[in-house]
């Protein structure tokens, strides 16, 4: 049957730009919540087939709602099946040799939930406003204030123990 | 510091060297999804289409978003069980599936067709197919569809020769059909795509009205004598 009448379709070359200036942003998101460049790379690769499946009724809404929102799912999907990979492989492939603070800071992350690591992900890291976060985890604004402020506390707690112990010993004002 | 901007500061340096994503390989992809569903959409709506009419009928925006015109459904089987006169190919391809899952009923459909158009090809061109496919209906909501395809010239699937991948999703906006679908490309290049198709809004329906396994779903698409002889004259690419 025909995929598309007469080759690539008009609105090819807009999804083309739209992804090439979004890539990074799903690729850190998606490191972020699964740990794992490969991982990232599988889960931003579905992302963006889907886009592309339904790109011409989103092209003209809300087309990163929607691709965070698939990402987030696709990363949630992996995160289920891989569980105990992420375990042995939170230390990323392919790392840019930061040294240990980095891989610190995805030990830490790896032993949140993935609710909270995407939560983290998208307020956090990509910088998004809350409404755009309760947008793409499908979650009421207050639950995700609530939910990032939880998760930012423990990843505290295990980025910094000592510290963390320390001021709760101390009972600092 | 707050830790927020600790947390930034040390994933940017994480992150400073970002992999990049292939976008042609996406777009391969995203092709066969929108390919898929429009495949599907017909093999759905020939039904309807047959049921009120013998003459071609235009159908508006059968789950996707481009409007198509969808010709009389397949004649259906003939009184030997045949789909298609003057080929086996409609045959094996159903002993082929029945062999690989003796639970499945009789196909309600075989057909080919090729990646030019939205009907099955004329029986006279049979030779020049692409592809063929398999109808089966299982349960009242419930519908499997087993596709063999031969690749598009340059098209590149992204999937691993010889691994079969299966995913559950929705489809439609909203979702009105949960698929339950298992992919493969073989070594011959050729591809396979098994699809338990589930009326239903939500996965945990579809789950539950569903008939065949992933293990099923698998089994079928690794099916030996999934074939047809390559087409003669194939169309242009699209």
């Amino acid at each position: 049957m025909a995929r598309l009448t007469g080759g690539a379709p008009a609105w090819e070359a807009e999804y083309v730009e739209y992804v090439t200036a979004r890539q990074r942003s799903f690729m850190r998101a998606a490191y972020a919540m699964l740990g794992s460049w490969p991982a990232a790379e599988d889960a931003v690769q579905t992302t963006l087939t889907e886009l592309y499946a339904r790109w011409p009724r989103i092209r003209g809404g809300h087309p990163d709602a929607y691709g965070r929102r698939a990402l987030v799912n696709t990363c949630i999907g992996i995160s289920r099946k891989r569980r105990r990979e992420v375990v042995t492989d939170r230390v990323p492939e392919g790392a840019t040799g930061d040294g240990q603070e980095s891989v610190d800071l995805m030990d830490a992350l790896a032993r949140l939930s993935v609710r909270d690591r995407a939560v983290l992900a998208l307020r956090y890291l990509e910088d998004l406003p809350v409404r755009e976060v309760a947008a793409a985890l499908d979650l009421p604004e207050g639950t995700v204030k609530s939910q990032a402020s939880r998760a930012l506390v423990r990843l505290e707690a295990l980025l910094s123990p000592a510290q963390q112990a320390g001021e709760t010993a101390g009972g600092n004002p | 510091m707050t830790i927020e901007q600790q947390v930034r500061d040390r994933f940017d340096r994480a992150t400073t060297t970002v992999p990049e994503a292939d976008v042609a390989a996406a777009i391969a992809g995203g092709r066969r999804v929108r390919r898929r569903r429009r495949v599907t959409a017909y093999a759905v709506g020939s039904l309807a289409v047959a049921a009120v009419a013998a003459s071609a009928v235009a159908l508006p925006r059968l789950g996707d978003d481009e409007p198509r015109t969808v010709a009389p459904a397949h004649h259906g089987p003939a009184d030997d069980g045949t789909f298609v006169p003057g080929t086996t190919v409609d045959t094996d391809l159903a002993a082929a599936v029945a062999a690989a899952d003796p639970s499945l009923p009789a196909p309600r459909d075989v057909y080919p067709s090729d990646w030019s158009r939205d009907t099955p090809l004329p029986d006279a061109d049979v030779a020049n197919a692409t592809e063929w496919q398999l109808v089966y209906d299982l349960a009242p909501k419930v519908e499997l569809l087993v596709y063999v395809s031969v690749p598009i010239p340059g098209e590149s699937s992204g999937l691993t020769s010889g691994q079969v991948v299966t995913d559950h999703h929705g489809i439609g906006d909203p979702t009105d059909e949960i698929w339950f679908q298992s992919m493969l490309q073989r070594a011959d290049g050729r591809f396979v795509d098994v699809i338990e198709q589930v009326t239903a809004t939500e996965v945990r329906d579809g789950q539950r009205l569903r008939v065949l396994t992933d293990a099923q779903t698998e089994a079928i698409a690794q099916a030996p004598g999934l074939d047809f002889p390559d087409p003669i004259t194939p169309p242009p690419a699209p």
